[in-house]
């Protein structure tokens, strides 16, 4: 389980977190949910360690987090075999061409292994971007964003896409978005987050099989009001 | 098929234009009819065929084209090493930004007149060449760090990738473009600033010694012989150098 204890984070008078509590089940898939601007990302990038929180302590990430990141971050000048192969190579424990090839293949990009990011679409891209993070060896997997700017065909075949990978490699999901149909459609428990310092508004538990969210529409629409009205 | 007309379109439209001011120069040269002033096309060319025919020529363009080379390489290595080093530390950068800035300023003559006071005279051009070189190259490389993408190291420090990838797979390629047009843009005018460092200092074999030479006896021929053959060779040194850039680095980073 993974416990944010009393996060309290601030830049220079503006204050983001104050004692912020958190506990996340292990291999579930968890969302912060909320509108642009209200700290969520500020919250991811404390989980993984690209930003230093001033109080407080996190418990149960003393391994390796994989990011995927709005904007890809790819790298223009390396294939996408290489991509992948970049986040790899610093483990000496693993067989980086078979793990690189494997994940590639899963997200059917196999005949496009030597292309550079420049040839490939958007969605495309952002692929490449979930290949390399469950091919990198980690217990924690954060997403900012991931399937924004994308549109809504596009967003599912992703999802679905996100989802074959990780019935197959669970690990602990923890992604922000403002997007409904993602939180309702990845998640095992969505956190609403809203004011300044950040709260937790609400949290919401769905229970609906993930593979099967799409076709039952009506049942994800009542999810869906209970979290406008309270947005 | 339609690539290959084009460039053979290309290549004879600038044959088209050689002749063109060639002839130019040969009607200007028959109308101001004073091989002093200016010598005609055609005497300058018996001139220069009749210097490459002598070993001396050659003794000489080498020497020329090593002084180049050797003031270039330091150029190259010094200013990579260095920009390497300001790029990632502010205090440093602001240390030699200080002589950069000052060296830019700076009129060529003034350090070959230095150089001639603190060198052999083999070795003024090969400073003076380093000295013009290295501020384009440092410029550039701290230019090409500073415009790392951030994102790139954030991703990289996630996925916790050991620092000898980050600099080979993130730092290096982000900063060879800007290194490869520094370094096209300094051989060009470390070619000229050594030539015009030979004049002054007069080594044996060189060049410039070949021009103050002409000028001094006043042999316009030799001097439009010369003068063709730093063209020529200025030309020569950058395509054989931007072939060779081709040929050694990736299509994907190249600018």
């Amino acid at each position: 389980m993974i416990k944010l204890n009393n996060i309290s984070k601030a830049f220079d008078d503006l204050t983001i977190l104050k004692d912020f509590n958190l506990s996340i089940d292990e291999d579930k898939i968890v969302c912060f949910l909320g509108a642009s601007g209200c700290g969520k990302t500020t919250l991811l990038n404390i989980i993984s360690g690209t930003l230093e929180y001033d109080s407080g302590s996190i418990e149960g990430i003393d391994n390796n987090v994989s990011y995927i990141f709005q904007d890809t971050r790819l790298l223009p000048w390396a294939t996408i075999e290489n991509n992948i192969k970049f986040v790899l190579k610093s483990n000496k424990n693993i067989n980086v061409d078979q793990l690189t090839k494997k994940y590639i293949d899963i997200v059917k990009l196999g005949k496009f292994s030597d292309y550079y990011p420049k040839q490939l679409s958007g969605g495309m891209k952002q692929r490449v971007s979930i290949a390399r993070a469950f091919a990198y060896r980690s217990e924690i997997l954060l997403m900012d964003e991931p399937f924004q700017g994308l549109d809504y065909d596009l967003k599912i075949e992703l999802i679905n896409a996100f989802l074959e990978l990780w019935e197959e490699d669970n690990r602990t999901v923890i992604f922000v978005t403002h997007d409904l149909d993602e939180a309702l459609l990845l998640s095992d428990k969505i956190y609403i987050l809203d004011g300044r310092p950040v709260e937790i508004k609400k949290e919401i538990e769905i229970n609906i099989p993930k593979r099967e969210r799409i076709k039952q529409k009506d049942k994800l629409n009542d999810y869906r009001k209970m979290l406008t009205t309270i947005k | 098929m339609e690539t290959s007309i084009t460039k053979n379109r290309r290549r004879l439209y600038k044959i088209i234009a050689l002749i063109f001011w060639i002839i130019v120069w040969e009607i200007i040269a028959l109308v101001i009819n004073k091989e002093i002033y200016l010598p005609t096309p055609y005497n300058t060319f018996k001139v220069l065929l009749e210097e490459i025919k002598t070993v001396m020529f050659w003794q000489t363009i080498f020497a020329t084209i090593f002084r180049v080379a050797v003031g270039f390489v330091i150029a190259c290595i010094v200013g990579i090493l260095v920009g390497i080093i300001c790029g990632i530390n502010h205090f440093m950068y602001e240390i030699l930004n200080l002589i950069i800035v000052a060296v830019k300023s700076t009129p060529v003559m003034s350090f070959i007149l230095i150089a001639l006071v603190w060198f052999k005279s083999e070795n003024v051009p090969i400073f003076i060449c380093f000295l013009m070189c290295f501020p384009i190259i440092w410029t550039s490389v701290v230019g090409g760090i500073k415009h790392i993408d951030r994102r790139l190291i954030d991703m990289a420090y996630v996925y916790k990738v050991d620092k000898r990838y980050i600099i080979k797979d993130i730092y290096v390629p982000s900063i060879i473009p800007y290194i490869t047009t520094a370094m096209i843009t300094s051989l060009g005018l470390g070619w000229k600033v050594t030539v015009a460092a030979e004049v002054l200092s007069s080594p044996k074999f060189s060049i410039g010694t070949k021009l103050y030479n002409a000028k001094v006896y006043i042999e316009s021929e030799q001097l439009f012989a010369w003068t063709i053959v730093v063209i020529v060779l200025s030309l020569m040194l950058e395509y054989i150098f931007k072939y060779l850039l081709r040929k050694m680095l990736p299509v994907r980073i190249q600018k």
